[in-house]
Parts: structure tokens; C-alpha cells; sequence
């Protein structure tokens, strides 16, 4: 046990007893680990953040295609290292193979053709992988249904007056794309390195557009009015059967990375059916409009004149 | 006496500064004084910029020296262990190369007409089975063997076993030997066989600077060069659209200078390159996404060191700006797996890569030759299944041309 022992308090462990009178009945002694300490810890499922594993992307921050490294961190958040995620833990280290979600294409003439070479399996994820290539570059991307090596897809950022008749991996921005396309790796706004939809055998559906915004209906029923320069690839994303694949055992379960759960189910505390509810309004997504500033964090601690440093118990 | 402090339901020192947490992160907001101030004309800083200078005990890192950037031009080099991701096409592409699914007639007609006697044909039968399973080598496995298909992630204990290493070194030896042996001493006195040489072949194509670094398992050379074949077709080199031919190759963008290195003295007799033997084993010869090499990647890898060993030898010839060759230079590629073998002839007869139309190179190649089916011990014996009596021909054609 590690001790704090008060500036106010008497030091009973010293060789020498100070000769000081009685100042209370009481040695005010407190165990370090009975100090509040609070610590802010994330809450799971905010901002898309998962706990399941750091990647050891490279120094240099240059892409590669080279399967990446990484370390599990069963639920626990980096930062503060307490668990957050529960559920989480052991399992299969599959190496990361780095997707570029971003889709860079010419913003005016013919469109960038690129030509899929191989599909493979990632296990870092539930889709499929295609490796492709075009110039002097590979890269990953996640990849459709039908896609199989040797097709070709385009990359374009241009919007024309008629909408594009787009095949299967071609990527366009939302506002080129006819309505009723399926789409998968949606930009939440132009220049945003963050994208929507990228599981399994999903897909999201362009449903109208009004002004300078496309509606599309999101996997969970959701409506999003997103601009219609935000780039999207057309198709459904591979490996289709995974959500009507059963875990067959317990050991398949632990082997993903998923650890034992209490399988309590109480009658009446109202958590566990189905709810049929009204899907909330059609939400807007666009750039933050002013950059957000961090709160100003206010200390009480003070410098004595002594030269140390006094932590007031507050 | 109590070492623990009493434990209240209510404790005052902990709402207090769980009070304290959350309101001593403010948020501030913007009066717009910044702003009034700045149309009158009066800057405004942050204090806390002025507070850290007054500090006389901070402490202030030294300016890093930031070296001129100077660009280099990017280089891309070709080594043993790297393979091409498109394959012959690419392979094709980077050398000006037309593939030729058979060889030339003269040495079809020597391979039909040729008759082994038994007793050389029993040994080399032989000399498989000792190479593969008699051999006296006993190193563990680098190769993990999942226990069931359907657990692939649960491995076998790690067999003891003849590295693949060896097993290529014994085979490509005793086929040499075993064509020494069977036409003897006339031909074996226009030849010499060196072990582990390495060649350096640069190319400069369509603005790109590409390195060969590459090595040859075993080198035959002979005091004739091999006479040139004939090859012309109505093919052309394919497009690798929208795929440029350094795809896959590694870079560095530091300084390199292009050198160019064929192992032998050109004064000497033995010069003139006839074949290689080319290792390939799954452990060295790998991808950087680390999928499996498919046969036309292994392929690939033989075209692209004919190229080099030929253009290494042009260079050393005729100088390193020759474009136009006075005579084709030929060379026979043997590359081994183990189990699986290539035969092909590389012919270059231009190194002016950067045009598309004029003369191209060829590549003579035959489908893969397999060795044998099977070569392991079952119930206790060693069993070599379904040999294959047509590469030992094949490797006499090669040695006696």
C-alpha cells in the first residue's frame, strides 16, 4: 500500500519524533489509491472510434501496401488505458491491410481508369479487399460484390448537366450519380477523410436531391442530406453472406476477438425486443462551420515561496 | 489506530471536486473586443507568448540545421527477392520483349531426335530422389502446416527437412553433371561453371531509371556465344494500360548511381554467357502485400534476368551507351522450384527500349515442366512418383547448343 501523507499531518515514519503538541487525536493518513481521481474516459461508438486494436502505421506516414502490424487493445482507450468497450479481447492477430478511402479522380475531362489486380481477404475488417493499380501506384480499396481481378474502374470529380450511367467500383460525386444508384464510401463532406458505409454487403441508396445536397438513405434506415460534391462509389460492397453467416461455436466467437457474455435476459426491465419506432428527420452534414476551440482548463495548484510545489486536497 | 480512513457515503472533498472538474473547464467565448480593436488599429497578442520568453529558465531547444533538400531522380531497383504484380505483360513492357510459346526449330528437332542412354536416365532418376529426400541436411522447416483446412490457425509441430535451398543447388548440379557425363569431354572442355555470380544491368526507358541487381545460382559460360535465332511474328508488345511498366518495382529516392556489371573479364575465353540456373523458393522471392506468386509473376522473374545478364554482357562489349547490337546475344534460362522448372532463351537484339515500333527482343519459352508428382516418404519409404524424363532431355538440348 503507497501512502500520501499530508503537509498538515504527523510524519509517523521519520527516525526522529518532532516534539510537537497534540494536534489532533488522529494521524490523518489517506491511501494514495482513496484520492479522488477522476478520469475522463471516452464513451464507445463516438466518432466511428474502435477499441479493438492500435495500428503500428509506419514513421515516415507514407502509404503503404505493405500488411501492417498491430497491437490489441481489448477495449481499453490508449489514452487513459481503462477499459471502455466491454466484450472485447484476445483473438486472431490479422494484419491491417491500409484501405485509401479516398478516391482521387480528375475534376474536369476524362475520368482516371484504374485496374483491380487481385481481391484478398482482410481480417481487420468484414468486406473484401481489392489491391489495384494504376500508374506507378498500388493501393487497397474495399471491394464490391461482382468485382474480380482485371476489371477497370473510374475515378471522376466532375458533376455534369446528365447524370453519369456509372458500372460497379466507379467512384463520382453524389451530385453526377443518377438517383436510385446503390452506393457505398460516402464522404461525410467534401475533403473530409471521413466516409460512411464500409461493412459487409451494405449499401446506401441515393433517394432525391434538392438544391446543392443529395438525400441518400443510410443501412440503418436514416436519411442524410449530404453535398453533392462528396464522392461515392457505386455498388454494394463484397462478401454479402457474412450477416447470414452463424457463428458456428464459442471458439469461432473468441477467435474474432470477442469475449464471453452474460447471456441475462430479464422479462420486464424493457431492454431487450424489438422497437418500432419513427426514424428521426433527415439530418443535414456539412462542413463545422466555425473550428472548434478546446475549453480553457482553469488550475488551482500554486508555486510556494519554498520552491516546491503545494497540491491543495481541492 | 486506523491505517484506512473512514469511508462516508457523503464525502464533502469528493463532490467538491467533482464540482471543481467539470467547472474549471471554461469555455470562452468570443466578446468581439478582439475584433473592435483591430479595425481601430490596434493589434492584439496572446500574453501567454510574452509569459514564456520572460521565463529565464525555460528551456529553448536549439534550431534543428535543416539541410538543403536536393532531389535526386527517383530509382528503381530490381532485386532477387522482388517480383513484378502484372507479370510477363509488365515483364514484356519494361525489356521490349515478344514471347514465343515454342523454341526455335533447330532445337525442337534435336529434343525430338534426341535417345538418352538408361543407365544416365536411371542416375538422374536417382540423383531426384537423393536430392530431395536422401540428403544428409536436417533443418527446421520455415513453412507453418495448419493441422485441418478448416483450422488454419492451428499448425503442426515444424518437420525437420532439406532446405529448398539445397534441394535446388543438388538438382540444378547433378542435371550439369549428368550432361557432362553423357557427352563428355568435347563439350565439357568449351565450358566453365561458376557458382553465385551477380550482375548489374541498368536502363534508362521513357524517363525512368530502373536497376537490375540481380544473381544467377549457377552460371555457364563457354568459349562460343550461342548462335542467334530467328523470331519473326506479327506480335507486338502488349498495353499495361493504365499500369506504367516500374509497377511494384521498389524505389529510392536518394542518390544512386546506375552501374553496370557482367561478372567475367571480357578478355578472358570463357566469356560468352550460355545458360543459367535460377533459384526461386517461396520463403525469398516474395510480394510486399505478401500474397502468393502466381506462375506468370514466377516467369516473369526468368525473363528479367536473361535481360539482365545479356544486357550487363552488351554493355561490358560494346560500351554502356550501345543502343543497336552488331550481333544478338542469347542466353538459356533454366529457373527451379524444386519441383517445378522453366526453360527459356532470352535474345537481345536492341537495347533502344524507349521506341515502340524498330527491333524488339524475344523470349523463347515452354509450359512449366514438373519434375515429378510426388517425392515423400510414404510408410516409411521414400517414393518419387511420375518423374518426368523429358526435363533431363530438355537440360542436354540447352547444354549442347
Amino acid at each position: 500500500m503507497s501512502f500520501k501523507i499530508l503537509r498538515h499531518s504527523l510524519n509517523l515514519f521519520s527516525k526522529q519524533l518532532p516534539a510537537l503538541p497534540v494536534i489532533s487525536n488522529h494521524i490523518n493518513l489517506q491511501l494514495v489509491r482513496a484520492l479522488p481521481h477522476f478520469v475522463d474516459k471516452p464513451t464507445p461508438g463516438k466518432d466511428h472510434k474502435q477499441y479493438r486494436r492500435t495500428v503500428h502505421f509506419p514513421e515516415d506516414g507514407n502509404y503503404t501496401i505493405k500488411p501492417l502490424d498491430n497491437t490489441h487493445l481489448a477495449g481499453r482507450d490508449p489514452v487513459t488505458g481503462r477499459v471502455v468497450a466491454k466484450g472485447i479481447g484476445g483473438g486472431i492477430k490479422f494484419k491491417y491491410h491500409w484501405i485509401k478511402y479516398n478516391r482521387d479522380g480528375p475534376e474536369e475531362g476524362p475520368p482516371q481508369e484504374e485496374r483491380v489486380l487481385q481481391i484478398l481477404k482482410c481480417g481487420c475488417r468484414t468486406a473484401d479487399v481489392a489491391l489495384v493499380g494504376v500508374g506507378k501506384e498500388l493501393k487497397y480499396i474495399l471491394a464490391t460484390e461482382n468485382m474480380k481481378a482485371g476489371d477497370i474502374i473510374k475515378t471522376s470529380k466532375f458533376i455534369p448537366r446528365i447524370p453519369v450511367r456509372a458500372n460497379e467500383g466507379d467512384a463520382y460525386p453524389l451530385g453526377a450519380l443518377p438517383v436510385g444508384t446503390i452506393v457505398h464510401n460516402i464522404e461525410k463532406y467534401p475533403g473530409c477523410n471521413k466516409h460512411f458505409v464500409h461493412a459487409a454487403g451494405v449499401f446506401a441508396t441515393i433517394l432525391r436531391k434538392f438544391d446543392d445536397r443529395v438525400v441518400i438513405l443510410m443501412p440503418n434506415k436514416r436519411e442524410y442530406a449530404l453535398l453533392e460534391k462528396c464522392m461515392a462509389t457505386v455498388g454494394r460492397l463484397s462478401n454479402v453472406e457474412h450477416s447470414r453467416t452463424p457463428i458456428p461455436s464459442v471458439h469461432r466467437w473468441r477467435e474474432l476477438g470477442n469475449r464471453p457474455r452474460s447471456g441475462l435476459w430479464q422479462r420486464k426491465s424493457g431492454r431487450h425486443g424489438r422497437k418500432i419506432k419513427k426514424p428521426p428527420p433527415m439530418k443535414l452534414h456539412g462542413p463545422p462551420k466555425q473550428p472548434e476551440k478546446p475549453p480553457l482548463k482553469l488550475t488551482i495548484n500554486r508555486v510556494s515561496k519554498g520552491g516546491g510545489t503545494y497540491i491543495n486536497p481541492l | 489506530m486506523r491505517l484506512t480512513n473512514i469511508l462516508f457515503k457523503q464525502h464533502n472533498v469528493w463532490r467538491a471536486k467533482l464540482k471543481w472538474k467539470y467547472q474549471s473547464q471554461r469555455n470562452v467565448l468570443d466578446t468581439g473586443l478582439v475584433a473592435a480593436l483591430e479595425k481601430k488599429g490596434i493589434t492584439v497578442k496572446d500574453a501567454v507568448e510574452y509569459t514564456n520568453k520572460m521565463n529565464k529558465f525555460a528551456k529553448t531547444n536549439p534550431e534543428k540545421k535543416v539541410e538543403p533538400e536536393i532531389n535526386h531522380p527517383i530509382t528503381y531497383i530490381y532485386g532477387d527477392s522482388n517480383c513484378l504484380v502484372y507479370g510477363c505483360s509488365q515483364a514484356q513492357v519494361l525489356t521490349k520483349t515478344l514471347i514465343f510459346d515454342k523454341f526455335p526449330e533447330k532445337l525442337e528437332k534435336k529434343f525430338a531426335s534426341l535417345k538418352l542412354p538408361t543407365d544416365i536416365e536411371r542416375s538422374m532418376h536417382q540423383s531426384v530422389l537423393v536430392s530431395h529426400l536422401l540428403d544428409a541436411e536436417q533443418i527446421k522447416s520455415p513453412y507453418k502446416i495448419p493441422i485441418a483446412p478448416h483450422k488454419p490457425r492451428h499448425f503442426l509441430p515444424k518437420e525437420y527437412c532439406i532446405t529448398e535451398r539445397r534441394k535446388n543447388l543438388l538438382i540444378s548440379t547433378r542435371l550439369l553433371n549428368h550432361c557432362e557425363r553423357f557427352y563428355g569431354h568435347i563439350e565439357a572442355v568449351n565450358k566453365k561453371t561458376v557458382n553465385d555470380v551477380k550482375f548489374m544491368a541498368p536502363i534508362e526507358k521513357n524517363g525512368d531509371r530502373v536497376q537490375f541487381n540481380l544473381s544467377a545460382e549457377t552460371f555457364v559460360t563457354s568459349k562460343k556465344p550461342i548462335a542467334p535465332f530467328d523470331g519473326s511474328s506479327d506480335q507486338s508488345v502488349p498495353d499495361i494500360y493504365p499500369l506504367d511498366q516500374t509497377v511494384s518495382i521498389p524505389k529510392i529516392e536518394t542518390k544512386y548511381d546506375l552501374t553496370s556489371s557482367y561478372p567475367i573479364k571480357t578478355t578472358s575465353i570463357f566469356s560468352h554467357p550460355h545458360t543459367i540456373m535460377l533459384h526461386y523458393s517461396k520463403n525469398d522471392v516474395k510480394h510486399l502485400f505478401e500474397e502468393e506468386v502466381t506462375h506468370d509473376q514466377f516467369e516473369s522473374r526468368a525473363i528479367l534476368k536473361g535481360f539482365a545478364v545479356a544486357t550487363s554482357r552488351a554493355h561490358s562489349l560494346y560500351g554502356l551507351d550501345v543502343k543497336i547490337l552488331q550481333q544478338p546475344i542469347a542466353i538459356q534460362v533454366v529457373q527451379l522450384d524444386g519441383r517445378k522448372i522453366q526453360f527459356g532463351i532470352f535474345q537481345l537484339n536492341t537495347l533502344d527500349l524507349d521506341s515502340k515500333d524498330g527491333v524488339k527482343n524475344f523470349w523463347f519459352r515452354k509450359p512449366d515442366m514438373f519434375l515429378y508428382d510426388e517425392c515423400i516418404y510414404k510408410d516409411g519409404r521414400p517414393l518419387l512418383s511420375n518423374y518426368n524424363f523429358d526435363i533431363f532431355k530438355m537440360m542436354c538440348v540447352f547444354y549442347s547448343n
